[in-house]
């Protein structure tokens, strides 16, 4: 299909597009800006840690069991200092928090994206059509939604097995129901607007009007759904690595870590879970803020 | 020959049993299907260049009429002939003209337009993708249609939000003119405007009447701008056509009864203060109206006959129809 | 006589992330008993925010910053909310466009009607039903006794109106505040509801304040017509007088404007531009920008309301002379 938009061949005056204005509101929150600003440096630090990370914690012969369990700020036999300590298998915490924190990232924005693409797929072809359609797509949701994520995720990593595709598989079984459901309330309201009518009088093709019309309309409430999801995927990966059945032991994640480190805290050694456990908190925290404020803004009943 | 005609059109929604009806019909009590008659065997026509006004009360199914005729909805019975030609019966191509050929103008100026396009876009698209314009004239095209209505064709980047109402309905209106249609159906087109805004966008809309040479169908509550702009009227009761001749027959000498009682209840400037004296009771339920003639619970004039027969529409002077009995008395 | 209602100099204004909204900006009015006003202008001229503040419901960001409201000689501005609720649906009530602003959806009417008189009086419950019973009948609703079971949905848009107006009237305001109440509702139930308020404010002594953007309802209800633009009245006087003639050229332009007084298929005579963004309002008379009679002075220094006689007040440097617009 040909493509027939014709922004840019008209002469620009000075226009406030929806998104600047959207900024300008967003920006009048200093907490939200605080916490934008986390996600964002925890993202950028995730995404550099094998740059910045003073050791590599999946590389296996740059690990000596000599240097585990250091206390925060103790150096090793050939004085590397260690700022957060080691763990049982003398990784460097810091730079295993690094690594953890990318691989949440990574399971948790990969399974958000694919979730989000396969919920919007469903739910807006259910609301735009209706019918039986929509029965039978809503059907599923609803049985998939009336079982807990967790349990689902537990059941399905048991059939397929460790490793960091096959959590993220689970995830995107368990999320994708919330978006269509989320997009479908969305596209049955937007459906009866009368823009979407207008383009249907203007003889403008189905595919044209849902993508076009009516899908970028329903975007917003998906958007503060999908940034709390990622929260959300995050907190459960954390929970599956932390139950056993997650990533490999190899390669640890957040969740893992702080497994790893739960039978020594008794004994003192608190370093091993507290730090990836804060660092867990801080991403979810500042991630739920970030949507809590876009909720706020977006939400129409809170518009003048 | 007509530009568009309805013929015999009907129109039923079946509402849904909601959740305590379907528990009730599961314990066996007997819970029928609720049947709106929105249209009831409605004949309209309007003619090239011919305005048609269409008046009722909330409910009558003025907006369902209307968006039968633009194409939007599909009439349970009856058919709607373009140019003498049933629409469902022409090739893709042609089809596709005839439904271009009637476009609607809405009544909210906000809901209508997509927040998330520009003007340009909001105008331009239609046009540009069935080929009405080219690409390299499509940015011309545009500021044509813009001047067209009168706005400033410096703003078709803009989004709607930084429009004022009244400019909203002109976005809208050039949306609709873009495609070159032969016939505009407006659906209380000027409701949601000020009065000062009122008055700016009747005038646009007979003035594009005599540049493009129009058809409307206009439908409103306002029976003063209706009588101002429309060369007949047609009068909407429950799904019924009661009254449809001549704007100036209609509203100076109306014949059927509800016709008058709507034109005594019209508010007006002139009269000053005075007492008012309104027709009583409240309009029936669609769900479940009145037999015979839909009007007779409220009518001063009402007999036994009434409330069994339902009055044909009936020519009574040339051009001149009316649904009531007590035109067969004389 | 004293008047029931004196409203002088009031102001009310939002303060908004984006500048002030001086919504109302220096309003006068004052009501007798058993008047009715019209109060017209378009959408944003400040019309709900007038009858808001009269009610005490002006929430942050907006507050009266000036002037004072006289209710029956008793200040409202600056009342604490203990005052107002002994103020608020006992001296003065308010019914909205939509009347479910008043009706909870999920409540009985009769426990919503006895709910707003014991509020207010301690009296045994047989009586407050049969007010409940009369209220219902006096704004026309048949068979009250049956209908005061009922819920709200059970009920047309116009019956439902008038479930507002009887819950208005329970307590025997001195003042009522309709905004819009028959903007949405049908011509012919409008006329039902017209006829009742006009029935009450005669009989009851009540005064009205109605609110509308529709010249021609008031012009057969009201006795008295003012004219709001951009949060301050610039015309007030007689419903007949100002009708027949204008003296403001902004109402005469409305007027003139009306398909009625145009000859039938002619262009209407329109006021040409829009109302101003209360954001940007030009200095001087904020109507300026679209008015044939303005002259230098206008756009300088906003008019201030002068006395026109015949109990008119104007705010215009150009007025149209009394006679000219007849
Ligand atoms: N999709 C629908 N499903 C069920 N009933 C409907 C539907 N659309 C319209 N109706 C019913 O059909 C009747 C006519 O509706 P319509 O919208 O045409 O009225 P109208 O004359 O345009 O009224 P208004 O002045 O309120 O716009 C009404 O009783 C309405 O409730
Ligand atoms: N809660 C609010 N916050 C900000 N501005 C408001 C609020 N309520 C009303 N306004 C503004 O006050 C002005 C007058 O509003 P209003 O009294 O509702 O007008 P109307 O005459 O249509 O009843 C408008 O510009 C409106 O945008
Ligand atoms: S048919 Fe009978 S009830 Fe109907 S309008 Fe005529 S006189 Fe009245
Ligand atoms: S003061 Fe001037 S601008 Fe304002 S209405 Fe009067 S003549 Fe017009
Ligand atoms: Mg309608
Ligand atoms: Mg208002």
């Amino acid at each position: 299909m040909a493509d027939v938009s014709i922004k840019g061949t008209l002469p620009r005056d000075q226009v406030e597009t929806p998104f600047a204005r959207f900024v300008a509101d967003y920006c009048s929150s200093w907490l939200a800006v605080a916490a934008l600003v986390v996600v964002v440096v925890l993202i950028t630090l995730s995404a550099l840690a094998p740059w910045i990370a003073p050791q590599n914690p999946y590389d296996l012969t740059q690990l000596s069991i000599f240097d585990n369990m250091l206390a925060p700020g103790e150096r090793s036999m050939e004085g590397k200092l260690y700022l957060l300590g080691t763990d049982d298998q003398g990784r460097d915490m810091l730079s295993a928090m690094f690594y953890g924190l990318k691989l949440s990232f990574f399971v948790g924005i990969v399974s958000t994206a694919v979730a989000l693409a396969i919920g919007i797929a469903a739910g807006i072809t259910a609301a735009y059509f209706g019918g039986r359609i929509d029965t039978v797509i809503m059907r599923f949701v609803d049985l998939q939604l009336s079982f807990p994520a967790i349990l689902i995720a537990l059941i399905l990593l048991a059939l397929l097995g460790k490793g960091v595709d096959k959590v993220i598989i689970a995830l995107v079984a368990v999320q994708w129901a919330y978006y269509a459901r989320t997009i479908r309330g969305g596209a049955l309201v937007e459906r009866q607007r009368e823009y979407i009518d207008a383009a249907r009088n203007l003889a403008l093709p189905s595919h044209r009007i849902i993508f076009r019309h009516l899908l970028p309309n329903c975007l917003p409430p998906l958007v503060v759904v999908a940034t709390i999801q990622v929260a959300h995927a995050i907190s459960l990966e954390a929970t599956l690595s932390f139950l056993g059945v997650g990533v490999p032991i190899t390669e640890p994640s957040l969740g893992l870590l702080i497994s790893n480190g739960y039978k020594y805290i008794l004994s003192g050694k608190y370093w091993i879970s507290v730090y990836p456990g804060l660092l867990l908190l801080l991403t979810i925290l500042a991630i739920n803020l970030v949507g809590d404020r876009l909720r706020d803004l977006l939400n129409p009943r809170l518009k003048a | 020959m007509n530009l568009i005609e309805a013929r015999r059109v009907s129109k039923r929604f079946v509402r849904k049993p909601d959740l305590a009806a379907k528990i009730a019909g599961m314990l066996g009590a007997p819970v029928k299907q609720a049947v709106v008659h929105a249209l009831d065997h409605v004949d309209l026509s309007v003619a090239p260049g011919e305005v048609v006004g269409l008046v009722g009360e909330s409910g009558s199914g003025k907006s369902t009429l209307g968006r039968i005729v633009a194409g939007l909805q599909d009439a349970s019975d009856g058919e709607v002939m373009f140019e003498g030609k049933d629409r469902r019966t022409l090739d893709a191509d042609a089809r596709k003209r005839a439904y271009l050929a009637v476009q609607m103008v809405f009544q909210d100026p906000m809901s209508s337009l997509n927040p998330r396009l520009r003007i340009a876009d909001i105008i331009g698209e239609a046009p540009l993708f069935h080929g009405v314009v080219g690409r390299a004239e499509a940015r011309s095209y545009v500021s044509e249609m813009m001047n067209t209505v009168g706005l400033n064709p410096a703003y078709a980047e803009r989004y709607p939000h930084q429009f004022s109402g009244g400019q909203r309905a002109r976005i809208g209106i050039a949306r609709a003119l873009a495609v070159k249609p032969r016939m505009i159906v407006a659906d209380e087109a000027i409701a949601a405007l000020d009065a000062s805004i009122q008055a700016q966008v009747i005038n646009l809309f007979m003035k594009l009447r005599t540049d493009f040479d129009l058809a409307y169908l206009f439908i409103s509550h306002d029976l003063g701008v209706v009588q101002h702009i429309a060369d007949r009227v047609a009068i909407l009761y429950l799904g019924r056509v009661v009254e449809f001749a001549a704007a100036e027959k209609v509203l100076a000498t109306p014949n059927h009864p509800y016709s008058q009682a709507l034109l005594a209840n019209m508010p007006r400037v002139e009269t000053g203060k005075h007492a008012f004296a309104p027709l009583e009771g409240e309009i029936p339920s669609p769900l479940d109206p009145p037999r015979g003639c839909h009007f007779h619970p409220r009518c001063p004039h009402a007999m036994p006959r009434c409330s069994e027969e339902v009055p044909p529409l009936k020519e009574i002077a040339p051009g001149w129809m009316s649904a009531c009995h007590l035109n067969d008395r004389a | 006589m004293s008047a029931v209602l004196e409203v002088h100099d009031l102001k009310a204004h939002f303060f908004t992330r984006r500048g002030v909204i001086a919504a109302v900006d220096g309003v006068d009015f004052s009501l007798e008993r058993g008047e009715v006003m019209g109060l017209v202008g378009e959408s944003g001229s400040g019309k709900t925010v007038t009858g808001l503040s009269i009610l005490g419901l002006i929430d942050p960001p907006g507050r009266i910053v000036a002037g004072s409201i006289r209710l029956a000689g008793q200040e409202l501005v600056g009342a604490s909310e203990e005052e107002w609720r002994m103020i608020r649906g006992r001296k003065v009530a308010m019914i909205f466009q939509d009347p479910m602003m008043t009706l909870n959806p999920v409540l009985r009417i009769d426990t919503q009607m006895m709910e707003a008189i014991l509020a207010h009086e301690a009296i045994p419950q047989e009586a407050a039903r049969q007010r409940c019973r009369d209220a219902l009948g006096r704004v026309g609703i048949p068979s009250p006794n049956e209908r005061l079971s009922a819920y709200p949905h059970q009920f047309s848009g116009g019956m439902r109106q008038r479930v507002a107006i009887a819950i208005a009237l329970l307590n025997n305001p001195e003042l009522i505040i309709a905004d819009e109440p028959t903007t949405a509702l049908d011509v012919t139930i409008q006329a039902q509801i017209v006829a009742q308020v006009q029935k009450l404010a005669a009989e009851m002594g009540t005064a009205v304040v109605w609110v509308t953007h529709d010249l021609a309802v008031v012009s057969g209800l009201a006795d008295k017509l003012a004219v709001m633009y951009a949060g301050r009245i610039v015309e007030e006087g007689p419903t007949a007088d100002v009708l027949n003639r204008p003296m403001h050229p902004y109402t005469l332009g409305l007027l003139n404007s009306l398909p009625v007084r145009n000859p039938r298929g002619r262009p209407l005579n329109q006021i040409p531009g829009a109302a101003p963004s209360l954001l940007a309002l030009p200095p001087g008379c904020p109507f300026a920008p679209r008015c044939i009679r303005a002259v230098d002075i206008c756009r300088q220094v906003a008019p201030a309301e002068t006395d026109a006689g015949n109990a008119r007040r104007l705010r215009c440097y150009n007025p149209l002379p009394a006679a000219e617009a007849a």
